[in-house]
């Protein structure tokens, strides 16, 4: 019999900033291993929170989140870099280091792992060359444009071959035939097993893909999102 | 370990001031380090000098003749080799007396008429207690008018003082590096919350605590050792242009105040201890405030 792994478990959470209402309610969902989802809704519906809950940025007010099948509550500081590692972000305002040339961004996370060097200088070699920034490999990210950067961060998020992969707009810069594109990568990683999660505005790429939406509205989970406008 | 800074410490305008303040600090301790080292070193000899010995001044009568003043001396020898726990008992010769009264009353100025005592240098063994009282009586008694001086009272007086000094240079020492620490503890601090968005990124990256830790206490090394080596270069430079403009000072007056080879070692690796005392402050700063704000 084959055992699935719940890569990301949700049970009736809720999330509100302060005292200030619940910008998130009882949401309750599962994310197989291996498995590929959109997080879609209008501005303000949660999509961000959900997200930076799932990074473990956030701590949700009441409910229970496991990560790769632990209990994120229990998980001890000491435990929480290790792992993070195994989470990718694209954040939505890309959170590149100005100071750092594209090169440096994009294998911050293998140095933080402690790689060698030399497998550094391949891998952000090949990715680099892959997104199409191989010619801006020192151009630092003030230098780029808002695509650029966008890749930057994209290939930032997927060098260390995460097991869960988030991305809040990956494709809000870049026009539709890159933002295609894109997600043939991230589609490339959900095949070696990446479990993927997109939140997006862009329905032409939620209908163009097909995969299957977690759809908020109001900061609930709608289990029937709207149908697609063509 | 951080192969490479990610964060963007050294290029920041707001901290570019610390390594002139660590320097001032660093000038200020060397400077306070090498007077401690100084009066340490004089109340030492002083103490050492003047522990074992003690001086017996033989007057003589105005009318006595030099046979009789030489007699009068030797019987105080005898008096004091006689006496248990003395060493030996040099009578100073005269021209050694007027060598050293010399800077106060002008070369040549000594002679047979002035009333001047002679000085037996007494020399007492080691580990070895004189009863002061009892050859005090037996020296008047063979030789009317003599007395013994042990150097005890302004000994100690003088030995307290430099002490004290010593102590109050510690004490200046100390104040100094508490500043200088607190300077780098705040300004660690201070670094954090301008990079607040890039530590969070790092966390978010999966960066241990020590990552980050590490980062900002190679910055506060690098910092320390660039005003510390400035600071103390000067303050070496000011010590040697004092010994040199002091080296022609009459040592018989004073002891000697000068730096041992070993003290100027222990000066030029001030910079060395001033960064590592850095870098751990910065590391205690930066894996507390982590942990209670991250």
């Amino acid at each position: 019999m084959e055992i699935t792994i719940n890569v990301v478990q949700f049970e009736n959470i809720g999330v509100r900033y302060g005292t200030g209402p619940e910008v998130l309610s009882d949401i309750t969902f599962e994310l197989q291993d291996g498995s590929f989802h959109f997080v879609t809704g209008p501005s303000g519906a949660g999509k961000s929170s959900l997200l930076k809950l799932m990074y473990l940025a956030l701590q949700p007010s009441r409910g229970l989140i496991k990560l790769f099948d632990r209990n994120a509550a229990e998980i001890t500081r000491e435990q929480l870099p290790v792992l993070r590692r195994q989470i990718g972000v694209v954040f939505q305002n890309f959170r590149l280091i100005d100071r750092l040339s594209t090169f440096d961004n994009v294998a911050l996370p293998l140095r933080i792992a402690g790689k060698r060097e030399n497998l550094i200088q391949k891998y952000v070699g090949e990715l680099l060359d892959w997104v199409g920034l191989a010619d801006h490999v020192e151009a630092r990210p003030p230098t780029l444009s808002g695509g650029q950067q966008q890749r930057v961060a994209i290939a930032r998020a997927v060098i260390g071959r995460p097991r869960l992969l988030l991305a809040d707009e990956p494709t809000g810069n870049v026009d539709d035939q890159i933002a295609v594109r894109l997600l043939y990568l991230f589609e490339e990683l959900n095949r070696t097993g990446t479990t993927v999660v997109i939140a997006t505005h862009n329905e032409f790429l939620v209908k163009e893909f097909g995969h299957p939406q977690l759809h908020l509205e109001d900061g609930r989970l709608n289990t029937n999102p709207p149908a697609k406008q063509s | 370990m951080a192969n490479k800074a990610d964060l963007p410490l050294s290029e920041d305008a707001s901290t570019r001031f610390v390594p002139w303040i660590v320097g001032v600090m660093a000038y200020l301790v060397a400077l306070a380090l090498a007077a401690t080292l100084i009066l340490s070193n004089i109340a030492a000899e002083w103490k050492v000098g003047l522990e074992d010995t003690l001086t017996i001044q033989v007057p003589n009568p105005e009318d006595a003749t030099t046979e009789e003043k030489d007699r009068r001396l030797l019987t105080a020898v005898r008096v004091l080799l006689a006496t248990p726990g003395i060493e030996s008992a040099r009578p100073i010769p005269l021209d050694e007396i007027a060598e050293m009264l010399e800077p106060w009353l002008g070369a040549g100025a000594y002679s047979d008429e002035l009333p001047l005592p002679r000085v037996i240098d007494v020399k007492i063994m080691e580990n070895t207690e004189v009863d002061i009282d009892a050859l005090s009586i037996a020296l008047r008694k063979a030789v009317p008018g003599a007395s013994v001086e042990d150097h005890v009272t302004w000994r100690n007086t003088l030995i307290l003082l430099f002490r004290a000094l010593e102590m109050l240079a510690i004490v200046i020492i100390i104040l100094i590096g508490t500043v200088a620490l607190a300077a780098i503890l705040f300004t660690t601090r201070f670094i954090l919350a301008v990079h607040h968005e890039v530590v969070e990124l790092l966390h978010l990256i999966g960066a241990h605590d020590n990552y980050i830790a590490n980062q900002f206490q190679k910055h506060a090394f690098r910092v320390a050792l660039k005003g510390g080596f400035g600071g103390t270069a000067c303050a070496l430079a000011t010590l040697f242009t004092i010994s040199f403009l002091t080296r022609d000072l009459d040592a018989s007056l004073l002891p000697s105040a000068g730096l041992k080879w070993w003290h100027w070692l222990v000066l030029a690796a001030l910079p060395i201890a001033e960064s590592y005392s850095a870098m751990l402050t910065a590391r205690i700063t930066i894996m507390r405030v982590l942990k209670r704000s991250f």
